[in-house]
């Protein structure tokens, strides 16, 4: 009995596999390349029709702002630490414009903000906050049309500097309307050259999927290194829009969570 | 008694790996018997152990043209963190400076197939990203970038090839994808290992046929004795049809095992998939520490 329970677990496993592996040779979602942001100085990107411009950062944005903690240097022997906590808040606000090749102009307002309190002990148990369970990180933004500032669109994500182990997601919301996006591994199609209008292949890339009523609709990138961002070419301009807008702020924001810890 | 017989396996694996390196003594999987006497045996020869070369191959009835490949590419950025391990935080609390990396590594070839009376044009692209923290042993800093170290975090694998029959009865092409990936948030400490494993799919929108990487323990030698190994290795492919298993790709003893009664243009399909997947020269499933 137990055999032919697993037996069916088994099939059943491998018909729900070959089926997503259906819905991903079948998604339409069209692969555009992500071009600019390659160095410094240019800051804007260009993509599928849009192209941003006027990107401004506070100066806020650089610095972080946070308790100096005494004891990491006090108790820590050359370079073993036996004790070291930090505290720091670190922010990301910035404001930029897109426009469509169509005529259509999009302004967001952006404002990513990092809260990190983490500790580390040598001869105790850790506890959460080695794990980043007590940081709090948030971002804010508001997209609105320019030809119809009534019908402005929220965006709210947590986590996108990935500093602990929860879901990197978010949403964004305009009146009853609703769509989600979450950090996933996704198969889909691409280009083999810039120039082949045919996407043949498919490859597995780590992007963030727009979900709207249920069903994958857009991705972009999560990576800096070969960017695109894909979306289903039935969808309605607003929508479209929208989350073109959404793609350039997951594209441009800074990760302000820092990797060295400075005494 | 438990560490006698340990002991043993340990040996005997070692004895394995020895023979198999040294005397090039070939091991390859023992197949069920019901299935061996509805399948052909296709040993595959012109191949080498990892995939590289320009050689044709042949099994069978089925022969390919010569290998072109592309360029072997592998490019790599400072990126941004999607995702801080525990040894990353460790190495903060030491006050060791990271980096975060991304490189992509892609790869091309093409080939022509051909069973005597059917021929099949095949495409193919490998394509893995990795993610890797990168930190200076602050032992020997001096040295510089030859003290670098780097943990691999995540990796994607992807296998997407094109197979284009040239039949009356298949006019769509064949689609070969094969996919694997890993995330640093499945393993639970630094020694565990994760069973990554590839999934993959044939397709023409007509027929489908699943492919499941195989882990086995049990191999036979060329002299038909049966070697278990201490943890079971990847060795096989599993294509799998709506009536069962249709064929099976030996990788460790390059055999090819196809369904006797699979009509002439799906073995074709079958050939070039199992030659396309052999062929392969990017790593699908390793961990790089």
């Amino acid at each position: 009995m137990r055999l032919l329970f697993l037996f069916f677990l088994q099939v059943s496993w491998q018909l729900s596999a070959a089926q997503s592996d259906m819905q991903a040779l079948k998604t339409n979602l069209t692969p555009h390349k992500i071009f600019g942001r390659q160095n410094p100085f240019s800051r804007n990107i260009r993509f599928a029709g849009y192209q941003t411009s006027k990107i401004r950062r506070t100066l806020g944005s650089i610095n972080l702002f946070g308790t100096i903690n005494p004891f990491n240097t006090i108790l820590r022997f050359e370079k073993i630490p036996f004790q070291y906590k930090e505290r720091y808040r670190a922010k990301d606000v910035f404001r930029f414009t897109l426009t469509h090749d169509d005529g259509v102009t999009l302004t967001a307002e952006c404002s990513g903000r990092l809260k990190v309190r983490e500790a580390f002990t040598l001869l105790g148990q850790q506890d959460s906050s080695f794990w980043g369970e007590k940081n709090e990180d948030l971002f804010l933004a508001v997209i609105a049309p320019n030809n119809d500032t009534a019908n402005k669109w929220t965006f709210f994500a947590t986590n996108l500097n990935a500093t602990n182990e929860k879901p990197q997601k978010g949403k964004l919301i305009r009146k009853e309307e609703e769509l989600n996006f979450e950090l996933k591994n996704l198969l889909l199609k691409q280009n083999v050259n810039a120039q082949s209008q045919d996407p043949s292949f498919t490859s597995m890339d780590m992007v963030y999927a727009f979900k709207y009523h249920g069903e994958i609709i857009a991705a972009v990138s999560v990576k800096e290194a070969d960017r695109k961002f894909w979306i289903k070419d039935e969808l309605n301009e607003g929508i479209k829009n929208v989350i073109a807008a959404a793609a350039v702020i997951l594209t441009i924001r800074q990760n302000i969570y820092r990797q060295k810890t400075y005494l | 008694m438990r560490v006698n017989s340990f002991f043993k396996k340990f040996i005997s694996f070692s004895i394995i790996i020895s023979l198999a390196s040294c005397m090039s003594v070939k091991i390859h999987m023992s197949v069920p018997k019901i299935f061996e006497e509805q399948a052909e045996r296709l040993p595959i020869s012109g191949i080498r152990n990892n995939g590289a070369g320009r050689k044709a191959l042949s099994f069978g009835s089925y022969k390919t043209s010569k290998i072109k490949r592309g360029w072997n590419v592998t490019k790599g950025r400072l990126d941004r963190n999607t995702g801080v391990t525990s040894e990353e935080r460790l190495l903060r609390a030491f006050n060791v400076g990271t980096m975060n990396t991304t490189s992509t590594q892609k790869d091309k070839f093409s080939f022509t197939i051909t069973d005597g009376n059917l021929a099949a044009e095949v495409f193919g692209l490998e394509r893995r990203t990795k993610e890797e923290t990168r930190y200076q042993n602050f032992r020997n800093r001096s040295f510089g970038d030859f003290n670098v170290n780097s943990i691999e975090k995540n990796f994607q694998y992807s296998f997407s090839a094109l197979i284009d029959v040239q039949s009356v009865s298949y006019k769509m092409p064949w689609n070969l994808l094969l996919y694997s990936s890993f995330n640093h948030t499945k393993k639970r400490n630094f020694f565990e290992r994760e069973d990554i494993r590839e999934e993959g799919i044939l397709t023409n929108e007509k027929d489908t046929i699943t492919i499941r990487a195989i882990k086995i323990q049990t191999f036979v030698t060329d002299n038909g004795k049966e070697q278990t190994l201490p943890i079971p290795i990847p060795a096989a492919f599993e294509l799998r049809n709506e009536d069962g298993v249709c064929a099976i790709i030996d990788t460790r003893g390059k055999i090819v095992w196809m369904y006797r009664e699979l009509d002439k243009p799906a073995k074709l399909a079958i050939a070039a998939s199992a030659s396309a997947i052999l062929l392969r020269r990017v790593t699908s499933t390793g961990i790089g520490y």
